[in-house]
């Protein structure tokens, strides 16, 4: 097949009437979605600076005894500095987090590994996630490796069809039934396998493997999902309560702190919300 | 955006809208997800039309936006399991020779087994005839790692359609 008649082929085969009307509707759905947004900056700062002012009022008559309520906070990922080696964004090895050591240490010998970038714990202190992109640099398998782990237990039952295998996509390479840990299955397409491993006690790892080679088989994925010294990474976070009660300040110290600072800051906080709604409004009129 | 950018916008999707609405069917293999496809990508466009059309090439921008949405929509809809993907492809009737219907119909069966990197490094090579530098600016990836798609992906052809070549050649003939 020459690329000349590839062409010819793609240019027969994408002969077909354009639809009418694509730019009106795309500047409606432009104009529509910028509404939204306007709109919802425009609440997200009403409803900032009603709980502020509303956190204050409560607070400036706050008994001695109230309990603080803690709010689960998010928990921003720690990310490995990305350098462009040969041209790819690449993690040095002297920056792989733990998890990603053991991880590649898991890996099958033979094939070149290329960190791609990491991240590390975030999401929200009861369920936190690290992950990690590494492309597998080989000329046998250009693919790409991406590595999950999440701290919350995965629930899957083998009798259940899996999302993935109804597809035409994959199929079951693996799966086990239970109760023993870590227990795990693999699905596997043309192009992709996803291998997921439950531990004893939560840890829940996945690995997906974009491939055109497979030059990684499942079983060899698995090793890595399964490997224990990765579940020995994980660290023990505290909980919710206990995260987000370090970050505020007690009815306590807000008295030590004295009630007047913080009503400062409330009022501060209502004219920068009402400066804000000015600026939205002004843009929405130019919207 | 102001009445101005509009009309250029408008005039713009004008000029524009035939090429770019070829290379969605021939990424996404199916009409109606073809127009969706570039519509998303149309109005991400008027969205950031002013700094776009000062700044760099809207062509550019939509290409872009059409291959990593197509890429995104494929993934939800592959872990969502609610797209037939045993949908016969779809063909524009505008050929009435048998043997042309044939090839496009062979070449849109083909198309579809591909992944969807593989599909686009096709349209934008060989239907957009851009650069290799220019598709792994698209793609977001070395031009080492286009060449070996392009390698590859013509290797997957073959080996899945022989007919193609075959109909080619009697229609050559």
């Amino acid at each position: 097949m020459t690329e000349q008649r590839i062409r010819t082929a793609l240019h027969d085969l994408s002969d077909a009437p354009v639809p009418s009307g694509l730019a009106q509707r795309a500047l409606a759905a432009s104009r529509r979605r910028r509404r939204v947004a306007v709109a919802s900056v425009s609440m997200v700062v009403v409803g900032a600076a009603t709980a502020t002012a509303l956190a204050l009022m409560g607070r400036s008559g706050v008994a001695e005894q109230q309990t603080p309520v803690a709010q689960p906070t998010d928990v921003v990922c720690s990310y490995a500095p990305v350098h462009v080696v040969d041209g790819q964004p690449t993690v040095e090895e002297a920056d792989w987090p733990r998890f990603v050591r053991v991880v590649m240490a898991a890996l099958p010998a033979g094939l070149d590994y290329r960190v791609h970038s990491t991240a590390e714990w975030c999401g929200t202190p009861e369920a936190r996630i690290s992950s990690a992109e590494i492309l597998v640099d080989d000329p046998a398998d250009a693919a790409t490796l991406t590595v999950w782990i999440y701290t919350d237990p995965w629930l899957f039952n083998c009798h259940d069809t899996l999302p993935m295998q109804e597809q035409e996509l994959s199929e079951v390479a693996f799966c086990d039934p239970g109760p023993a840990t870590p227990r795990a299955y693999g699905l596997v397409g043309p192009a992709d396998t996803f291998v997921l491993a439950v531990h004893e006690g939560g840890p829940t790892i996945i690995v997906e493997y974009h491939h055109e080679g497979r030059a990684i088989t499942p079983e060899q994925l698995r090793e890595v999902a399964t490997d224990p010294d990765l579940v020995g990474v994980v660290p023990a976070f505290v909980g919710a309560g206990e995260a987000s009660v370090r970050g505020i300040s007690t009815a306590s110290d807000q008295s030590r702190s004295g009630p007047s600072g913080l009503q400062w800051v409330g009022i501060a906080a209502l004219v920068a919300a009402a400066i804000a709604a000015g600026a939205v409004l002004r843009f929405r009129r130019r919207v | 955006m102001d009445d101005l950018a509009a009309a250029r916008f408008e005039q713009y999707v004008q000029a524009r809208q035939a090429t770019l609405f070829r290379s969605a069917l021939l990424l996404t293999g199916h009409r109606q997800d073809a127009e969706d496809l570039l519509q998303a990508a149309l109005t991400k466009l008027a969205t950031h039309w002013s700094a776009i059309h000062r700044d760099s090439s809207p062509d550019a921008y939509v290409r872009t936006t059409m291959y990593h949405q197509w890429i995104s929509w494929w993934r939800k809809r592959r872990h969502a399991s609610e797209y037939a993907l045993t949908t016969a492809p779809e063909v524009s009737g505008t050929g009435d020779v048998a043997s042309e219907s044939a090839l496009r119909l062979a070449l849109a069966q083909v198309l579809r087994q591909l992944t969807p990197k593989q599909r686009a490094v096709v349209v934008l090579r060989y239907y957009e005839d851009l650069p290799e530098a220019d598709v792994a600016r698209i793609l977001g990836c070395g031009v080492g790692t286009v060449r070996s798609q392009v390698h590859r992906t013509l290797a997957r052809l073959r080996e899945l359609c022989p007919d193609l070549d075959l109909t080619k050649e009697v229609d050559a003939v």
